[in-house]
């Protein structure tokens, strides 16, 4: 091979090389984004719903809370789905923290006329986010080291 | 067989737990639509897309429910009633409500689907 060839050849590398790599940090960054505004909408969501279960028998103001934590609840779970197609690892890595959380964000008498405030579920809210954000940074933790290594 | 689809056939908004809580209820989607389609003792497939938002109440009192009042025949959950989700965001409802099921009927089994 000629020098000329060499260089071509070692210049072409160098390109898609250094292509590749930008495209990876593009992809770590952009999932890093998704994931930071995963847990904000969590802590939103769990705020939001601690006051809702703080409230006692409904009144107009609750039913736009409601309408607020569904709302969050589908940015969560859409955001979290995208999360998922681009970091495969994540699958199924936090569904029983999921379910507690979705339990504690919308269950029990979510949208229940004429409810009783109920202060258990508005403390539980509060733990099963800190769980399931806890349990998302752990596992994303443990994909990071293993993309580094 | 027998196909919902909630969004289609019951509400794109369900919402509540209760009749007293609104039209569209997880009580009015078992005992309108749920419970009628498992008497005629065809498999129900019951399609969860497409609607704006479940609340965990919801799914609670549909399913759950339906468990609860010994509705579901048989010992196989993916037998007689089929949640089926097209999408990951409803992946997430469709393992909350068989989770709601197991809950209120610990005697069901689960089967891959």
């Amino acid at each position: 091979m000629s020098t000329l060839q060499s260089l071509v050849v070692g210049g072409v590398l160098g390109f898609l090389s250094s292509f590749l790599l930008r495209l990876w940090l593009v992809h770590i960054n952009e999932n890093t984004k998704r994931f930071e505004e995963l847990c904000k909408y969590i802590e939103d969501a769990a705020d939001e719903a601690s006051d809702y279960w703080f409230r006692g028998p409904r009144d107009d103001d609750l039913e736009i809370k409601e309408a607020k934590i569904i709302g969050l609840q589908t940015k969560i779970l859409l955001t979290l789905s995208i999360l998922q197609e681009n970091i495969w690892y994540l699958e199924g890595k936090c569904s029983e923290e999921i379910s507690e959380f979705l339990d504690g964000l919308s269950g029990g008498s979510f949208q229940v006329k004429f409810r009783e405030a109920d202060v258990a579920r508005s403390i539980q809210v509060q733990q099963a986010a800190a769980h399931l954000i806890t349990r998302l940074r752990q596992e994303r933790g443990f994909l990071l080291k293993a993309q580094i290594r | 067989m027998t196909r919902i689809e909630v969004a289609k056939d019951f509400s794109r908004f369900p919402a509540g737990r209760y009749r007293t809580d609104g039209r569209f209820s997880g009580e009015a989607f078992r005992e309108d639509w749920l419970k009628p389609a498992l008497r005629k003792g065809e498999p129900v497939h019951v399609v969860l897309d497409g609607v704006a938002g479940y609340g965990s109440s919801f799914l609670e009192e549909a399913f759950g429910g339906l468990a609860r009042e010994g509705c579901i025949s048989g010992t196989d959950l993916n037998r007689t009633l089929i949640l089926k989700s097209e999408s990951k965001l409803f992946d997430v409802y469709r393992k909350l409500a068989e989770d709601y099921i197991r809950k209120a009927n610990p005697g069901l089994k689960r089967t891959a689907n």
